[in-house]
């Protein structure tokens, strides 16, 4: 009875160590998951939020989507990144007008030309015969940061701007919905628009520059993510309080929403970057199912505050790897 | 049998049961071990394999692009239709390649990029194919040139992302070694744990089987060879293991018994043989008996020469005192005839103890008239017994003993009394000779009772271990006698003769 037991104790044993073997085996080498189409995200930056959503997208579509980002920001290798993608029969293209080239405009119409649909996300070039538009209205999303001005300064702002480009579309929109709103009231005026090219040198020199400059300055407009991330710091550094300059950010990168949590910013302008990329490849499938889509599909964008910062929606997010061109 | 079978022996397999179920377990455990290896071996191959054959086709693919190239250009500048073969030849097998690699299970981007290669390979194709239909309908080389730039971008494109994809596969292989290498250091060590495990099971079920059964038979071998004649009642049992097998304990048991039953055997014969020995020294002694008996008969017939030669001159005297007509030297005569007479006749013969005490009294007489009033016998007698057969001439020495030894140096008040009596318990008749003469110290009683009770040493002497020696003879050793003495006292010689019973009349005193 007791030598029975013991041998089955070790049968047992042995089995368990046998299964775990196979099972290890199994498992190190699982099936690579299958797609039925190839899309490239030509981005102008690693652009991890909008990323996640087409890797989401990816998995409900069964698509693939190549994620291909620049060293530095440069037209002539996005375009030649589009040509690319365009010369290896990519089934769509997703990218970003980060500029109103002619040079853009051609690639993507060759590329449509070729019968590759092009979606573009954020910023937008119509003329150019891309497919769909994708991305925040960036006049309301303007107009919306000109409201938060009027509200933090009791309509009495003297107004600095920070863009990226003035060349860049959804600058130029942004500004523009600004403007709009602005105009509206009598005692509000921007002082001056200073383009800093999302390089944090520039932003550095600029900033300290815009602030030497007009002392009067009590608000201050970033248009885009890298100047918003990093002008906080640089208030914190020359020790000017909230109440002195009323800042309204734009996008909501981790650091961006903490200065707007410790009232360092009045507001930030945040727009649903994960629904760019999600749409981006959603739409693309449904061009190439033969559907006829939207020309300007607009995502969410609203005012993150102090007050409502605990409401705000979040998205996965997860960092990629890649491609360099 | 049934009933024998205890609770013990419904635990307990037999050997051979034991035996099936060791066997059975080394198999199982053998077969574990065997699917174990087989599995590490298949793993190990597969994933080390894999590498060499992906940078190959890479390989591959790089040197054909390079030829494509050098073959289109050629093409171009000399427009050969033979080159244009070749080319679209080269085209399919490189499709080909990358479609190979394509099956590759790396990463998913890795196979996208390989797909995007397929993309650009198959618009090579196709401008290749442009180039030689503008070649064929004689377009200008202008145009021709044209195309032939873009598949130079095509190229470099290709290129480009080719050495990518290569250092991709390069990197990657590098992170495989170092994982493949941790699995088969995962796998080297189950395989290792099972087979330790393995082994040191079967050993600890071997030191089982051993102590069941292995080690309990060769406790028995031992013991068995160890067996012979000589040393089979010093053997010891065999102490049963507790462990051993229940059939084994059994054989052990059985071996235990047979042993006994030997050794008792063996007991048994070697007394049976002693007693023969003790018969057999009894047969010497009886026999040495003999001897004596016979060098006293002849002792006894030597001195039976003087006697007839007195009893004759006695005789001759008597006639003569009867002549002259003394009267009492006739008596006289006539008495110590008797005397002789009785010890001439009866001398190898067995007397009734009644003839021996008429003839005491014909002694007594004969000593009534040397000694006078200076000795008196007095007979205190059991007539019951006195039919009882004796040697002739025991009481006389004694008597004679008694007056020498013990009263003849008395002038007066000398005492002998000569006393038979019956010893119910003892079943014995009981001849008591008392004087009350010197006596002896206990020095010389001791020394006395020595020289009676050596029979081998009496030779020359009628005394009283002649006396002693006849009567242990007649009686075949159960006659005793023993003496008493208080110096200056009293001394008694009392005989103990064996006498079934009494008969006649109760005792009288004369």
């Amino acid at each position: 009875m007791k030598l029975a037991k013991n041998v089955k104790w070790l049968i047992y044993l042995c089995g368990t160590f046998l299964i775990l073997i196979y099972l290890y085996a199994l498992y190190s080498e699982q099936p690579l998951e299958d797609y039925e189409k190839r899309f490239t995200f030509v981005s102008t930056l690693r652009w991890d939020n909008a990323a996640t959503g087409m890797r989401e997208a990816d998995q409900k579509f069964r698509t693939n989507t190549k994620l291909v980002a620049p060293e530095t920001l440069n037209i002539e290798t996005q375009i030649e990144a589009i040509h690319e993608a365009i010369l290896s029969k990519a089934d769509g293209i997703i990218t970003a007008a980060s500029e109103d080239s002619e040079g853009l405009k051609e690639v993507i119409q060759k590329a449509v030309s070729e019968g590759i649909p092009v979606i573009l996300i954020d910023s937008d070039l119509p003329d150019s015969g891309r497919s769909s538009y994708i991305g925040t209205d960036n006049v309301e999303a303007g107009r919306i940061a000109g409201r938060d001005i009027y509200n933090a300064t009791d309509g009495y702002a003297k107004i600095g701007i920070i863009v990226s480009s003035l060349e860049s579309p959804n600058q130029r929109e942004r500004v523009k919905g600004f403007m709009e709103e602005i105009n509206q009231y009598e005692n509000m005026e921007v002082l001056e628009i200073v383009e800093c090219h999302s390089n944090g040198l520039e932003i550095v020199e600029n900033v300290p520059k815009l602030l030497k400059d007009y002392p009067e300055m009590n608000a201050l407009f970033l248009t885009e993510a890298s100047a918003s991330y990093m002008v906080g710091d640089l208030l914190q550094s020359y020790d000017i309080s909230s109440e002195e300059l009323k800042v309204v950010g734009f996008d909501n990168v981790e650091k961006t929403l903490e200065f707007v949590r410790d009232g360092i910013y009045y507001s930030t302008i945040v727009q649903e970057q994960y629904m760019f990329g999600y749409r981006a490849v959603e739409t693309l499938c449904r061009i190439l199912n033969g559907e006829t889509v939207e020309d300007v599909i607009y995502t969410d964008v609203y005012s993150l505050r102090k007050e409502n910062y605990e409401d705000r929606k979040t998205y996965p997010y997860e960092e990629w790897e890649w491609h360099i061109y | 049998m049934a009933y024998l079978l205890n609770k013990k022996d419904q635990k307990q397999k037999t050997i051979r049961e034991e035996l099936m179920d060791y066997l059975k377990q080394v198999i199982v455990l053998l077969i574990i071990v065997i699917f174990a290896s087989i599995g590490f071996y298949r793993l190990s191959a597969s994933k080390s394999s894999l590498k060499n054959e992906q940078l190959l086709l890479i390989n591959d693919f790089y040197t054909d692009l390079q030829e494509e190239r050098d073959i289109l250009y050629d093409y171009v500048i000399n427009k050969e239709e033979l080159r244009y073969q070749k080319l679209c030849e080269k085209t399919e097998r490189l499709k080909e390649t990358l479609n190979n690699i394509s099956n590759f299970h790396i990463t998913i981007s890795f196979r996208r990029d390989i797909e995007d290669l397929i993309g650009a390979m198959e618009n090579y194709e196709e401008r290749i194919k442009t180039i030689h239909r503008s070649t064929i309908q004689g377009v200008s080389s202008f145009v021709i040139h044209e195309i032939y730039n873009e598949t130079e971008t095509i190229y470099n494109l290709i290129n480009n992302a080719f050495q990518t994809i290569y250092s991709q596969v390069l990197d990657k292989g590098k992170t495989d070694m170092v994982m493949i290498n941790r699995q088969l250091f995962y796998y080297t060590s189950i395989l290792v744990i099972t087979i330790t495990l393995t082994v040191a099971y079967i050993i600890w079920q071997t030191r089982g089987m051993e102590k069941k059964i292995t080690h309990p038979i060769q406790n028995l071998t031992e013991n068995v060879r160890k067996i012979d004649l000589n040393n089979i009642w010093q053997m010891d049992m065999i102490h049963n293991t507790p462990e051993a097998n229940n059939e084994i304990e059994l054989l052990v048991s059985v071996y235990n018994s047979m042993l006994d039953k030997i050794q008792k055997q063996f007991r048994e014969h070697e007394e049976y043989i002693n007693t023969k020995l003790k018969l057999q020294e009894q047969r010497v002694i009886n026999l040495e008996m003999n001897n004596q008996l016979k060098k006293s008969q002849l002792l006894n017939l030597q001195r039976q020469i003087n006697p007839h030669f007195l009893f004759n001159t006695l005789n001759m005297i008597s006639h003569s005192a009867l002549l002259e007509g003394d009267i009492h030297t006739v008596a006289l005569l006539e008495t110590t005839s008797d005397l002789l007479r009785y010890a001439l006749d009866y001398s190898d013969k067995a007397v009734s103890l009644e003839q021996e005490i008429e003839n005491i009294g014909n002694y007594v007489y004969l000593q009534e008239q040397r000694f006078g009033e200076r000795i008196r016998f007095l007979f205190d007698l059991d007539e019951s017994f006195h039919y009882m057969l004796v040697p002739n001439l025991i009481l006389q020495p004694l008597v004679e003993n008694a007056i020498i030894h013990g009263v003849g140096m008395y002038t007066e008040g000398g005492e002998i009394i000569i006393q038979t009596a019956y010893d119910e318990t003892k079943k014995m008749g009981r001849i008591s000779i008392i004087d009350n003469g010197e006596g002896m110290d206990e020095e010389k009683l001791k020394q006395v009772k020595e020289e009676i009770h050596s029979v081998a040493e009496n030779t020359g002497k009628i005394g009283l271990a002649n006396v002693f020696l006849r009567l242990q003879i007649f009686f075949d050793n159960h006659a005793e006698m023993d003496i008493s003495s208080v110096p200056h006292t009293r001394t008694e010689i009392t005989l103990l003769l064996p006498c079934k019973e009494r008969k006649g009349y109760p005792e009288c005193i004369e």
